[in-house]
């Protein structure tokens, strides 16, 4: 706090002006106690202690410390006024006065000392022996004022974080159960902020919501907490640091942490089925040796066992002995899960896509039946919707797995991949429990792998031109996965030289599809990169740089009904952005009415549906129709032109516009009414039937009637935007 | 624009805070006690504006911590905040939580000390 410029300076002014006007009031208590006068030289006093605290005057903050307890005693009665309580007051001030103002020549610091200890003795003295008589016997049992802190636990106390820390290494277990009051929100206070900031410390293993409390719809109060958490964390922090995120409702609020390390550490529990991990449990190694044999695998690809034993680490029979132990504790969890064919979950899933069609006629029987039995029907389906919908869940929950294996295969192939290029890369990986798709993480490791090679090869500099761009020899790629909004979103990154977007703008311009005078945005710009042909450099190299991939990569991910953007900036490295979606069997989808047939839009790609006015729709050279909608023009196209079939309306203003969006490109798509949302199993359309982008699958509709499935993404790209 | 409101007598204690909160990017309102802090309080709610945290001593002139605890939650109930207290203040922890009050930290404070928590309300 020293370093703050200019504090001394204020702190000086302040407690000159606080000082002037306490020597008049200390002067007063000669004439009387009055409690007004006692309560304004205790709060200055208060005051002069924690400003003086704050300016790195410490001899003075303890010292009127001990004054304001003392004076503190003057206010509450438990002591008496005489002229000693003024002369120890007025030579305090005298003393202060010398701190702040004297300069080290005026008084050695011995003399400084000295009168300071000699005060501290005399308010000592004055404090036991000027107690009223009444309250002599009272006090003597002790009435002493602690002075203990007790709000901010010092997290800055080493010795016993570190000592956890060697005494187990690794993960530890933590049970913590919330017992927030009602009216926690009163004070300011989300426990929602408190709940992430927990989540941060590492991994939830377990979690339960306590919806006890919650009341009534009639009853409840939205400025009420009603919920609280029983949660099991793994994390690499320590209690205290646990404690910590509870800082400020540990004392009115019930929170109980509980460790259960050991619980969680013993061999027939959860997690050391590896034969390396049971070992170190057993002690039959040490945690050093472990790391080694790690070592050692990653680059000779040994087994673990083999490796000890090679190492001479421990003995055939210790190591036969850990690994009749693993055995057991893999026969034990085996015995509690059940392996499945993932044929049999995507029948499965098959037969709840056929549930679903089912639903949806029996829905609209219960239209054509009408009156009260229609309705009746009706919300009994509604009923069943919310169970097929969470049965979609269950069975989606079951297909996914975390990306983690796929994400650490890399490792192995970026250390092989850098070397031959002669460059140095680490892999930081990130939200490796994020859970995809079985059939997702399937298809999506080739364009990962792809791009990761182009990462290596045109991203990440060479140790030396790192060097002279000042950055790291080493180089980072990075691999980020998480949920957000229903999608799933993974990131490749690196931190090196990025894309020259002047590059690809000359490269675009040589071979057409740009003209000079062309204003482009820099999305649509590094789009080019995945067209076929296209690529920016001179050379080709034996991984990549030969115009061929991207355009792959981006075909692959939009079969997963997914998108890939670039996000890049020079000299600083390149993300590559793929958002897909969490299943790929059931969409939610708008259908819509052209003519007689029925088309289904995915809802995800919809942002509104309009009747456009007749003079906010314009034909505008080079792009066609438009619609004008809030300061933008949007492509119409017509449905029924694109397919060749007979509609209702023809013109926009007697139809409807659903304007839909991908990648940031708008489309007005002409139709002649909205039928509603449904939930659309996809079935995939054989590519003899068509080969049209534009098409994703089809459907069957509750009466029966095929429909198609428009792919928002790839009519884009089809009408060349 | 969004504030942080450090409310204390002492222009030491004041600048220290400004200054230690530097790091989160928010301007830092100064009141000198409780009363002041309610006057600008208002000057920034009428201007569009918003205070996100308050930071507020105890023991104060004119109007103390606690009672412009009590005096803010009559008009905002859920914005955090945090009370400046020293060592021999317990007694009002538990006062300023009753009224409102989301924490406390003890003076003289460590700047990370501050930051954090304040790090912690602010999110």
């Amino acid at each position: 706090m020293e370093a703050i410029e200019g504090l001394k300076d204020i702190f000086t002014g302040e407690a000159e002006e606080i000082l002037q006007n306490l020597e008049p009031d200390i002067v007063r208590l000669e004439e009387g106690s009055e409690p007004e006068v006692v309560n304004r030289i205790f709060r200055s006093i208060h005051t002069l202690k924690g400003s003086s605290g704050m300016a790195g005057f410490n001899d003075i903050s303890q010292f009127t410390h001990k004054l304001e307890n003392l004076i503190d005693k003057v206010r509450s009665g438990d002591l008496k006024v005489d002229g000693g309580l003024i002369d120890i007051l007025l030579n305090s001030m005298d003393w202060i006065k010398m701190i702040i103002f004297g300069s080290d020549a005026d008084a050695g610091g011995d003399k400084k000392n000295k009168l300071k200890e000699q005060l501290l003795g005399q308010i000592e003295e004055y404090r036991h022996n000027n107690v009223p008589e009444k309250l002599k016997i009272e006090s003597a049992v002790g009435k002493e004022i602690t002075d203990k802190p007790v709000a901010y636990k010092s997290d800055t106390d080493p010795g016993l974080s570190s000592y956890n820390e060697e005494e187990k290494p690794g993960y530890k277990f933590f049970r913590v159960r919330t017992g927030f009051k009602e009216s926690i929100f009163k004070n300011g206070i989300d426990p929602l902020i408190i709940m992430e900031d927990l989540a941060s410390l590492g991994r939830i293993s377990t979690r339960k919501v306590d919806r006890t409390r919650l009341p009534d719809m009639k009853k409840f109060d939205p400025e009420n907490c009603y919920l609280n958490w029983d949660i099991t964390i793994r994390t690499k922090h320590t209690r205290e640091e646990i404690e910590d995120i509870f800082q400020f409702v540990n004392d009115d609020n019930q929170i109980a942490i509980e460790d259960l390390t050991t619980n969680y550490n013993m061999p027939d529990k959860l997690s050391p089925h590896k034969i390396g991990e049971i070992m170190l449990s057993e002690n039959i190694i040490t945690e050093n040796e472990l790391s080694n044999v790690l070592d050692a695998q990653k680059t000779d690809g040994k087994k673990i066992a083999e490796i000890i034993l090679e190492k001479g680490y421990a003995s055939r029979e210790d190591v036969n002995y850990a690994l009749s132990e693993q055995d057991k504790i893999r026969k034990k969890i085996e015995s509690s899960t059940v392996r499945v064919a993932t044929g049999k979950l995507d029948t499965l899933l098959n037969l709840l896509g056929e549930m679903i069609i089912g639903q949806s006629a029996i829905s609209k029987a219960a239209e054509l039946i009408g009156g009260e039995e229609g309705e009746r029907l009706k919300n009994a389906v509604y009923g069943m919707d919310r169970t097929t919908r969470e049965f979609q869940e269950q069975i989606m929950a079951i297909r996914m797995i975390p990306i983690g294996s796929t994400f650490e295969q890399f490792k192995r192939f970026i250390r092989d991949t850098a070397k031959d290029y002669g460059k140095e890369i680490k892999l930081e990986l990130e939200g490796i429990e994020t859970e995809f798709d079985k059939t997702v993480i399937e298809k999506i490791n080739d364009p990962l792998k792809h791009m990761i090679r182009n990462s290596i090869d045109h991203g990440i500099e060479t140790p030396d031109e790192r060097i002279k761009a000042e950055k790291p020899a080493m180089g980072v790629i990075s691999l980020k996965a998480y949920h957000q909004e229903g999608n799933v979103y993974i990131e490749i990154s690196d931190d090196g030289r990025g894309v020259d977007k002047e590059k690809v703008r000359r490269k675009a311009e040589k071979i057409g599809l740009l003209k000079p005078s062309d204003e482009i945005s820099d999305e649509k710009l590094l789009n080019f990169l995945f067209l076929p042909g296209f690529s920016t450099t001179e050379k080709v190299g034996d991984l990549s740089g030969r115009g061929v991939g991207m355009d792959v990569v981006k075909t692959n991910i939009e079969q997963l009904r997914g998108t890939i953007k670039i996000d890049t900036e020079l000299g600083r490295g390149t993300r590559v952005i793929i958002k897909l979606p969490l299943t790929l069997a059931i969409i939610d989808g708008m259908l819509v009415r052209v003519g007689k047939w029925i088309y289904i839009i995915p809802l995800l790609s919809i942002i509104e549906s309009i009747q456009p006015d007749k003079n906010d729709v314009k034909t505008v050279e080079g792009r066609g129709e438009v619609i004008y909608i809030r300061d933008r023009y949007v492509t119409l196209l017509r449905i029924y032109e694109l397919f060749g079939i007979a509609p209702e309306h023809k013109n926009p203003w007697e139809g409807l516009v659903v304007i839909v969006e991908s990648n940031g490109v708008y489309l007005g798509l002409l139709v002649d009414e909205l039928i509603g949302e449904q939930q659309i199993v996809i079935k995939s359309i054989d590519s003899t039937l068509t080969k049209s982008r534009a098409i994703s699958g089809a459907s069957i509709l509750g009466d029966g009637t095929v429909s198609l499935i428009m792919d928002i993404h790839g009519l884009i790209g089809e009408i060349g935007h | 624009m969004k504030y942080i409101m450090a409310i204390d007598d002492s222009a030491t204690i004041r600048t220290s805070i400004a200054f230690v909160l530097k790091e989160t990017g928010l301007p830092i309102e100064q009141a000198e006690n409780g009363s002041d802090a309610l006057k600008k309080i208002q000057d920034i709610r009428q201007s569009g504006g918003d205070v996100l945290l308050y930071i507020t001593d105890v023991n104060m002139p004119v109007m103390d911590g606690l009672s412009f605890v009590k005096e803010l939650r009559k008009s905002d109930k859920f914005t955090p905040v945090l009370m400046l207290t020293t060592e021999s203040e317990n007694s009002m922890i538990k006062a300023g939580k009753e009224a409102g009050a989301s924490g406390w930290i003890t003076k003289p404070f460590k700047a990370d000390q501050l930051l954090n928590t304040v790090k912690k309300l602010i999110r």
